[in-house]
């Protein structure tokens, strides 16, 4: 198909606006000095990049702590998260919505709120190892969104496939695995996207799960932030922000893998 | 059916983690051994070895971190097989934390070593948050430092009876640009005349930034003729007197500050950027060496020189402290007394990690060691050790810093 | 396959009510009834998708399988149509070269051929609806249950797949309860028909007798059936007391048995020994063309009365005064 101009212009625009946060950030993480009215620096220096991937740096310890937290995080989504949207979709009970809205909460409750019960919370759960009560923290912040996506996406199903599936023999287990989970992929596809970026960017309630000792890629970057450094700080928000792409690209392919599946051989 | 028991299941989940956040939960850790403090330097170093230390402390910059971590990290590891481990945190918040836990009767923590001065450790001191006291028992502490002298008994007026381990020393020092300027302002009244020729060139981070409130309390030490009673006990008489010629003098500046003193930079970080964008002449820190590690690392121009007023500016010590429930307290002591001996002292008055001057005591030195000394390039912008320690200026009680902050918000801050 | 004093409740509400029906094996059931009258339910029921309040369900041979097909064809978008058809056979477990095989003969009989890789939506709603047919029939369930499975097709496609399945059904031997609201589709396919009212069966009959001997007014109503008055008005038009037993008190007549009496044709011929009639006059108030002539509306006084004229020899006007004969013979009597 040929995109019009005007579209195309317009796609520039967006793109233009969503990188050029990202040049200075670049330029600032290659230089120590970038005085005002100058539009280039005079010294260019690879210097905040070695300190990142150093030892005092710990560019690597951050993201492997923050992907280890992130991934059990989402376990806890699945595992908790599609079950309760499933039920909240398919099926009416009393309580119905004060379950929904409980598990909606944190999306509403001010941040402080949570997090003053947070601290206490944080104490009772000191038995557990810090990745798991870092990660149920998070599930707590991220579940919002996964329930949120999941269930949006069960109530377009409706529970017709179920019944026809249900006909043909097929029991609650195999109409999930065969018929709901093909079909809730695209959600589940945003959803654990969703889950994944919103508990790598945590930083309180990783603080105060670990007390400050699970050193994932915000607790990291945090000391920096207000030291005016701004090479360092911007070589950690460029080191920040490439997972996230990453994330992101992976997303894309695997929405795309999966809807070319859904219509190849279409002529 | 099938599908109310999946509700129910989800519902009690539900119910059971909300009681989760209100039942009791009873830690059942152990207290730990306070024969530590009474058992010999041996024994102490044999307990310590194949444990690991977590040192707590600010992480905001690239020097120290690498000192800590690249430095003394592999040689205390080498030395007394101890594993050591750096968190970043600050000050205000490990004492937080050991605050929630003592009030949570936990016994067993996750800190071992704190860095800390001032107005925290007399909190945690008062609290009970620390062990001690443990400065006698370290061999370096014995040797090297000058256990009699004020910056070692006292911390910001308050006593430290062996529960902090003195690391450093800083001095309040002002970076000016000398391409720009020559001369610089040697006491606060030459200050308030360049700033009124040089209108905009000259700001201060507003109180309660720590630098900024350091600053204020220059404008104190200039202006009161009996600055020695701010070492004393708090008293509010004293106040009284002397408040409004403090809050005069940062009034007559005011105008002629960046941006007309309509606006201040909210933090030291803001203040150096606005020296590093060439848009103020001066600044200022409370570390002697800054402005050459800042030289060094290309972010502060090369013709970036420091000066101390005639009359002196402040200057502190930091320390080295054991939380009460420090569960490697054999390690952290370890740590603690490595971290004074000449060999790890000398290291860090070295630009090419932090630049600091030493804790310990020169004329307790060896030959060696002095000689080594004299041989470490602190950097083309820190002043010589004689010009910085003849005009040192003692800090006040926290009660009074506590003061002027407020006051400077009241007075001068909101008008 | 008996159904025994079948209830069901939804939400405390009865939708069944006390229900027994049998059907016998090979048999085509129709069943009809105004929409809310429990048809959907009962299917739902028989199928295992909703459980019966109480009641049973018996099987001549122990026990017995349904499928169920709905109005919509329910496929699962996500599967190809060979992977559709298969599906009920992966449940139990058949080894995917097996199932394949399978699916793929069924095909042919499906009239599918070719089509066996494509996905749901790149098929025409008549070949979505046989491969939701073929989903259900590859498993042989001793019952198919449809539900209006041809409702939301056109006429002509829908004709087409009623005989592809009655041919089918024919072929397989197995039975059908079928949800209509169509009274050609259940006329051309019955074996037998089921009025159902609120739950509750309330006439079984073959098509014949459905059609022109209802137990009720109700039935009547629910049909369509034209030309239904009351004992009373008959009585009027033939001006005396008609020999009935005291329950019937209701008539009806189809429009082909009233006859039209042109001014000129005469009244009783010779020899012919004709039973009682009535000759009532009217005048047309509307005008139908059908298929084999004319259907009209009569307006006789108060009432209204439709006739079919057969042949297009004459074009009838409206406002024309008319005369209608009624045979007694010819009307059927039922109860109100």
């Amino acid at each position: 198909m040929v995109k019009k101009p005007l579209e195309i212009t317009l796609i520039g625009i967006l793109t233009l606006f969503i990188l050029l946060p990202f040049i200075p950030l670049v330029i600032w993480s290659f230089t120590k000095h970038w005085p005002w009215p100058l539009l280039m620096p005079e010294n260019w220096t690879i210097e905040s990049w070695t300190y990142l991937f150093s030892i005092s740096g710990r560019a690597f310890e951050g993201i492997l702590n923050s992907f280890i937290v992130a991934a059990i995080a989402l376990l806890g989504n699945i595992v908790l998260g599609i079950p309760a949207a499933r039920a909240l979709a398919q099926n009416e009970f009393i309580g119905k919505n004060i379950v929904f809205s409980i598990l909606l909460a944190p999306l509403f409750i001010p941040y402080t709120i949570s997090i003053i019960g947070m601290h206490d919370f944080a104490l009772r759960l000191d038995f557990l190892n810090d990745y798991v009560s870092t990660a149920i923290a998070h599930i707590l912040v991220t579940l919002p969104y996964f329930v949120a996506t999941i269930w949006f996406q069960y109530r377009l199903m409706g529970k017709k496939l179920n019944e026809a599936a249900s006909i043909l023999g097929a029991n609650e287990w195999k109409i999930f695995l065969w018929i709901e989970f093909p079909l809730l992929v695209p959600s589940f596809l945003l959803g654990s996207f969703l889950v994944l970026v919103v508990s790598y960017s945590q930083y309180l309630p990783t603080w105060i799960m670990s007390g400050g000792t699970l050193l994932t890629l915000p607790l990291v970057i945090f000391p920096y932030a207000n030291s005016g450094n701004s090479s360092i700080v911007s070589a950690y928000s460029l080191l920040f922000f490439a997972p996230i792409l990453l994330l992101l690209i992976i997303y894309f392919l695997l929405l795309r893998i999966n809807n070319r599946k859904n219509t190849n051989e279409s002529r | 059916m099938k599908k109310s028991r999946c509700i129910n299941s989800i519902l009690i989940m539900l119910i059971l983690f909300l009681s989760a956040c209100t039942s009791d939960n009873k830690n059942e850790t152990k207290p730990i051994d306070k024969n530590i403090l009474t058992s010999d330097w041996k024994g102490i170093k044999d307990n310590a070895r194949g444990t690991k230390v977590n040192f707590f402390m600010w992480g905001g910059d690239e020097g120290i971190n690498k000192y800590i971590d690249e430095w003394v990290a592999p040689r205390l590891k080498e030395k007394y097989n101890v594993e050591l481990k750096r968190y970043p945190m600050d000050a205000t918040e490990f004492i937080n934390k050991l605050m929630t836990e003592k009030k949570a009767n936990k016994t067993s923590g996750e800190m071992d070593v704190l860095w800390i001065n001032g107005e925290n450790f007399k909190i945690a001191k008062q609290e009970g948050l620390l062990l001690g006291p443990f400065t006698e028992k370290l061999p370096n502490f014995q040797n090297y430092v000058d256990t009699e002298s004020d910056d070692i008994k006292y911390d910001f007026g308050f006593p430290i009876e062996g529960y902090e381990a003195p690391w450093g020393k800083v001095q309040f020092v002002f970076a000016y640009d000398s391409s720009k300027m020559t001369n610089p302002p040697k006491s606060i009244s030459e200050l308030k005349d360049w700033v009124k020729k040089n209108p905009g060139k000259f700001t201060y981070p507003a109180p309660p930034d720590f630098t900024g409130s350091a600053f204020v309390r220059h404008v104190l030490h200039y202006q009161t003729e009996n600055y020695k009673a701010f070492l004393n006990d708090y008293d509010e008489a004293l106040i009284d007197n002397e408040d409004d010629k403090v809050w005069k003098v940062l009034n007559e500046m005011k105008p002629y500050l960046w941006r007309e003193g309509k606006s201040y930079p909210q933090s030291i970080a803001q203040l150096k950027q606005l020296y590093k964008n060439g848009e103020v002449w001066m600044t200022m820190g409370y570390d002697e060496a800054n402005a050459s590690n800042l030289i060094k690392s290309g972010e502060f121009p090369d013709t970036t020189r420091t000066f101390v007023f005639d009359k002196g500016t402040l200057a502190n010590s930091h320390f080295l402290a054991i939380p009460y429930n420090a569960p490697n307290a054999n390690g952290a002591l370890v740590l603690i007394d490595y971290l004074l001996s000449p060999e790890a002292q000398l290291k860090k008055m070295d630009l090419e990690y932090w630049g600091e001057t030493m804790s310990l005591s020169v004329d307790k030195l060896s030959d060696e060691d002095k000689k080594v000394m004299e041989s470490i390039d602190r950097g083309k912008a820190t002043l010589s050790q004689d010009e910085l320690s003849n005009h040192r200026i003692p800090e006040i009680g926290a009660e009074y810093v506590q003061w002027l902050e407020r006051g400077w918000i009241e007075n001068v801050g909101k008008k | 396959m008996h159904l025994d004093q079948v209830t069901i409740k939804i939400h405390q509400d009865s939708i069944i009510n006390s229900l027994s029906l049998s059907i016998h094996p090979g048999e085509i059931f129709v069943l009809m009834g105004p929409s809310g009258s429990g048809k959907t339910t009962l299917l739902k029921g028989i199928a295992g998708l909703l459980s019966l309040t109480s009641g049973r369900i018996s099987w001549e041979n122990g026990i017995g399988t349904t499928g169920l097909v709905f109005q919509e064809p329910r496929l699962f978008p996500h599967l190809t149509v060979l992977e559709n058809i298969a599906f009920g056979l992966r449940v139990q477990g058949v080894a995917t070269k097996e199932r394949r095989l399978q699916a793929g003969n069924f095909l042919k009989s499906l009239q599918l051929e070719n089509l066996g890789n494509r996905y749901p939506h790149q098929l025409s709603g008549g070949q979505q609806q046989r491969v939701s047919l073929g989903r259900a029939l590859i498993l042989n369930p001793d019952l198919l249950l449809l539900d209006e499975p041809f409702a939301s097709l056109d006429t002509s496609l829908r004709e087409d797949l009623i005989s592809w399945l009655y041919q089918l059904q024919r072929r397989l031997g197995f039975s059908i309860l079928w949800v209509t609201h169509y009274i050609d589709e259940a006329l051309s396919i019955a074996d037998r028909i089921g009025i159902i009212f609120e739950g509750k069966l309330q006439q079984i009959g073959n098509p014949s007798e459905i059609f022109q001997q209802p137990d009720s007014e109700k039935i009547a109503h629910f049909l369509s059936l034209p030309n239904r008055f009351s004992k009373q008005q008959w009585q009027n038009w033939f001006q005396r007391d008609l020999p009935l037993p005291q329950t019937l008190n209701r008539g009806w007549i189809d429009s082909n048995h009233l006859q039209i009496i042109d001014e000129e044709s005469q009244l009783p011929s010779n020899g012919i020994k004709e039973g009682l009639y009535s000759i009532i006059s009217g005048f047309i108030m509307k005008v139908k063309p059908n298929r084999e002539g004319y259907t009209l509306t009569i307006q006789s006084n108060s009432e209204t009365l439709e006739v079919s004229t057969i042949g297009w020899s004459k074009v009838p006007a409206l406002q024309e005064s008319i005369k209608i004969k009624i045979m007694f013979e010819h009307i059927y009597w039922y109860s109100e």
